[in-house]
């Protein structure tokens, strides 16, 4: 989200000035003298967040019960991050650990205004629309500007292909955590947030899911919680450490996030949550997460576990694991093992991993899943072990598609940098008059040329989260490449395997690299216009739901929204968080799912043919014969 | 003349008086936003721009995402 420029933060508008809240003298919240003519002295006794520092003679004043119980909400208090803490530290640390939360963790907290006037503190503050009061919060601008990361990617398709409850029922946070949640007091020492009595279940929408119709309910109920079937793979995020960095401004950052699944025994069994199985998310915590503040911080780390329940927000009605029993039982990578846990943590999880013989047996007689894979070409991903073992192969040209930066930190040995996103030579000018689209063959031609590859050469990209390294094979498709490949997992998957990293650049001669265009791939407005409601033909916007909800406009489109008729599948939906593949059988099921059938002429849009393209190439490998990128996209769609 | 005559008689210029009473002093004390000093800058983003410099609320480009 693009910070609000200073002058952008306080502009009040018109339509708050004929609001209710609007009847309101500003000093009657705000304090300061507001018949001075001057910026200084009108400002005397201001107060900004009057909400956070005089809830009772402000809010209070009207909503009299809510301002009775806000203060003392999980939003308010974050209550039962010290309660997790003080669990794990010795009365010598704990006054060090304690400053380290309140500078750190502490910083997320929300008062009245961050959910209904302005984007939160956490995010630099200012009016989401003029000072208006919002009785629901803004999904965009309020609830995700901080819960981001792991809810908001989830929820809008940053990682998978976004929530059923979003795109299919237009649901927001609020339909779920309403009122009622938010502006509960939590009771002293909380065990954690779904302990809250208001807090949201699954099943209060869903009632007696046992008596329905669907088996599966019957079967699993009360045994395996909701999101253990519904819930698509989400991010575990290991070693938080905090600081400040060289300005003074305190930090915190985690050593890796990494999307996974992880069933496991369920370590908060409570009435409403008495599953045996549960989806498990490895927090961030670490036993040197306040070593700035006092090294041993938590001397009893052991106490609580570092896999703890979790409610993925990124729910489908059917997923690869629930599509058929065996996906699921059986399947020993989808359950916690030992294997999965860190050598300091070993002790802390005890109870909670899978052992072979505790895995839910296979069924004799499932359904099948006829998943036709023959049309998959292999050869488009390949693995770090084969790229290990043909470093020094002459045929092989590798590219390291990150930005300049990323590569020059540590890249693997060989690798040519060529970040797609360069301001030429891949892509036409963004002031251009046919802005971000590709570049004529020629051009295209002569920068591939001079980052050393060849048409028949084979090329090897890798990138970080999928989608520059995609593009950029997408566009080598186009110009003619014959032999391209994807390392799965990018980056990652390499450091994970051990494998050296140099910051030293090769030494590499230009090459011819002769465009011969697959014109075929490519097409414009007027083909998209044309075949908008043609059965044969489907287009899939593969830009994250924000966009192609209308919630969130993208900088050079003229306004929110998206073609009509389009079907909406992020392209997180194909690839992970760490540029990661998932298994063709899984994906082509998706797809299928998705009413995005193999035989029907597929277009791809997105924002700018990026998304649009680096999908593609994941089509193309899954064998797809007819996908098309729509180039011009929807910065450049003017009906 | 009956006494709920004679009060419904006399109620009805007292309710009207005390209506307006009410509403008299209820404008004259209204502080409405739109009236305040503040407003004359804050609902022009030039003004603001003018008298705006950088906040000063950085985040450090270490920080990560939050939950």
């Amino acid at each position: 989200m693009a910070p609000l420029e200073p002058q952008e933060k306080v502009l009040v508008s018109e339509e708050f000035l004929e609001s209710e809240h609007g009847e309101l003298a500003c000093i009657d919240c705000h304090g300061g003298d507001d018949s001075s003519p001057d910026k200084e002295s009108a400002h005397d006794g201001f107060d900004a967040h009057p909400s956070v520092n005089n809830p009772q003679e402000t809010c209070g004043e009207c909503h009299e019960e809510i301002a009775e119980t806000a203060p003392q909400s999980l939003h308010a208090t974050l209550s039962t991050f010290p309660g997790f803490l003080k669990k794990r530290v010795s009365d010598n640390t704990l006054e060090a650990v304690e400053k380290g939360r309140e500078r750190h963790c502490a910083s997320c907290h929300a008062s009245c205004g961050a959910c209904h006037v302005s984007r939160p503190k956490y995010v630099g503050t200012g009016f989401v629309n003029g000072h208006m009061f919002n009785a629901k919060p803004d999904p965009v601008n309020q609830c995700t500007a901080c819960h981001g990361s792991r809810v908001g990617n989830e929820f809008f398709g940053n990682r998978g292909q976004g929530d059923i409850h979003l795109r299919e029922f237009t649901m927001s946070c609020n339909d779920c955590h309403g009122a009622e949640e938010m502006h509960a007091a939590a009771p002293e020492g909380l065990e954690n947030r779904y302990h809250l009595e208001e807090a949201a279940n699954c099943k209060d929408c869903h009632k007696d899911l046992q008596f329905g119709s669907v088996r599966e309910h019957r079967i699993h109920n009360n045994k395996v919680q909701c999101q253990v079937c519904h819930s698509q793979t989400y991010t575990n995020c290991y070693s938080c450490h905090t600081g400040t960095d060289e300005e003074g401004i305190a930090y915190f950052v985690n050593n890796l996030d990494f999307e996974d699944m992880k069933i496991g025994f369920n370590p908060d069994r409570i009435p409403g949550n008495n599953y045996k199985f549960v989806l498990l998310r490895h927090v961030p915590v670490d036993p040197k997460v306040f070593d700035y503040y006092v090294k041993d911080g938590f001397p009893k780390f052991d106490v609580s576990p570092t896999w703890k329940r979790t409610s993925p927000h990124n729910i489908q009605r059917r997923t690869w694991q629930n599509v058929t029993c065996n996906n699921c039982h059986g399947q020993r990578d989808l359950f916690l093992s030992e294997d999965d846990l860190l050598d300091y943590e070993k002790k802390a999880n005890f109870g909670l991993t899978v052992k072979d013989d505790q895995i839910p047996k296979e069924r004799a007689r499932t359904m099948a899943v006829n998943i036709d894979t023959s049309g998959v070409e292999a050869s488009k991903i390949i693995d770090v072990d084969w790229l290990k073992e043909h470093l020094d192969d002459e045929k092989v040209v590798i590219i390291d598609a990150r930005a300049e930066s990323d590569y020059e930190n540590g890249h693997i040995p060989g690798a040519i940098n060529l970040d797609p996103n360069i301001p030429d030579g891949i892509r036409k000018a963004a002031d251009s008059d046919t802005p971000l689209q590709l570049e004529d063959a020629d051009i295209l031609g002569e920068t591939f040329g001079e980052y050393g590859m060849a048409p028949d050469d084979h090329i090897v990209i890798y990138c970080d989260k999928g989608q520059n390294g995609g593009f950029l094979l997408s566009v080598l498709d186009y110009a003619g490449a014959e032999n391209i490949s994807m390392l799965n997992g990018g980056i990652a998957a390499w450091k994970k395997a051990g494998y050296e990293l140099t910051d030293e650049e090769p030494d590499y001669d230009e090459k011819t690299f002769e465009a011969n265009v697959r014109s075929e791939l490519l097409v414009d407005n007027e083909f998209v216009k044309a075949n908008l409601v043609n059965p044969n033909v489907v287009i899939v916007d593969v830009r994250i739901l924000q966009q192609s909800m209308g919630l969130l406009k993208h900088g050079l489109a003229e306004r929110p929204g998206r073609i009509p008729g389009s079907v909406q599948f992020p392209l997180f939906g194909l690839y992970e968080d760490h540029a990661g593949i998932k298994s063709p059988e899984e994906l082509l099921w998706v797809l299928k799912e998705r009413n995005i059938p193999k035989h029907k002429t597929i277009v791809l849009t997105c924002n700018t043919g990026m998304y649009a393209g680096a999908s593609q190439f994941i089509f193309r490998y899954l064998g797809y014969p007819d996908v098309r990128v729509h180039d011009e996209s929807w910065i450049n769609w003017k009906n | 003349m009956s006494t709920n005559h004679r009060i419904r008689r006399f109620s009805n210029p007292l309710i009207a008086y005390l209506a307006i009473l009410a509403l008299t002093l209820f404008l004259s004390s209204q502080a409405l936003a739109d009236e305040s000093s503040c407003i004359v800058c804050h609902t022009d983003i030039d003004l603001l721009e003018e008298n705006l410099g950088d906040d000063g609320k950085k985040k450090s480009a270490l920080q990560a995402g939050s939950g």
